[in-house]
């Protein structure tokens, strides 16, 4: 749900950033735009994916009967992500962001030595994937909230001030799940995929205060 | 490096939507009136006020031997719109 949420607010920034450009013509808000389409379009996969699997992608790297579309959508979605906040990192200067979601299930015995093998593998390289991918969406996140305190810091701006806490929100977010993946600990992952929905609710509510009609 | 706000040179939206909020918060008004308070020099200001008259955002009024301008209704939306972007691009440390 998080995930489906989050998708809608990356869709609605970039039907704005995308509307407003037509007016600006700023070459910053198309990338803008192309990011959070690339980051809302990921979202709602994976949100689709979860729903269609009954799983998570972090029960893809720790269950053993884990299926290839958990595989599948787990690699996808964190591709889309490295490319959606490397969109923005590059269209801004510098920064990014990404997401997840979280259940443990008990694995459940495989049934012959060699699928459990190739299953394992899996696992295994979707688990790779997704750290390899969390930390560069870190990175460029890292980025993006210091562009964020430029832009802030220069402006003054209220509305500048909800962009950088929205992603500050995100990028802590990011911290946190990649925390509980490396850890194994479903509680942080969970309270950092919380953390970044809160940021996508920052950008929300600054999409909401500058559609008001100011003076 | 994306340019801050203050480094810029006024674009031309911006110069349109000075030019209608100055319309628009002084009514019924003329060119003189308009230049100072956008801060235009004359060829630029006969310019854009050729432009806007051409969009249809401002209209030309004649009264005796004044001319001055109002605002449109679709003058008024176009300062709304910009407004909101204005806004919304404030957000990721642009200007319009």
């Amino acid at each position: 749900m998080l995930n489906l949420l989050s998708g809608i607010v990356a869709l609605a920034t970039s039907y704005y950033a995308y509307k407003n450009n037509k007016l600006v013509g700023s070459i910053l808000l198309k990338y803008i735009s192309a990011g959070f389409l690339l980051l809302g379009v990921g979202l709602l996969v994976q949100a689709g994916a979860e729903h269609l699997a009954n799983q998570t992608p972090l029960d893809a790297v720790q269950a053993v009967h884990t299926r290839s579309i958990e595989v599948v959508s787990l690699v996808l979605y964190t591709i889309i992500q490295v490319v959606a906040y490397g969109v923005f990192a590059w269209g801004y200067g510098l920064s990014a962001f990404a997401r997840k979601q979280m259940p443990q299930n008990a694995p459940v015995p495989g049934a012959a030595a060699t699928l459990g093998g190739k299953l394992l593998a899996a696992a295994i390289f979707a688990l790779a994937v997704y750290v390899a991918g969390q930390i560069a969406i870190i990175v460029l996140l890292l980025l993006i909230v210091v562009q964020g305190v430029r832009v802030f810091t220069h402006s003054k701006s209220n509305l500048a001030l909800m962009v950088l806490f929205g992603f500050a929100l995100i990028f802590g977010g990011h911290l946190l799940m990649l925390a509980g993946v490396l850890s194994s600990k479903g509680v942080v992952f969970l309270i950092g995929n919380s953390i970044e929905f809160l940021g996508f609710l920052g950008l929300l509510l600054f999409l909401v205060w500058s559609g008001r009609v100011v003076k | 490096m994306v340019a801050l706000s203050s480094e810029r040179p006024r674009s031309a939206l911006k110069i349109y939507l000075d030019i209608l909020v100055t319309v628009r918060d002084e009514g019924n008004t003329k060119p003189t009136r308009i230049l100072y308070r956008a801060n235009l020099s004359h060829d630029r200001l006969v310019k854009y006020l050729g432009e806007l008259s051409s969009k249809g955002l401002i209209e030309e009024r004649q009264e005796q031997d004044s001319k001055y301008y109002i605002l449109t209704q679709k003058g008024l939306e176009f300062i709304n719109q910009v407004k909101k972007a204005e806004a919304f691009v404030m957000g990721f440390g642009l200007a319009i």
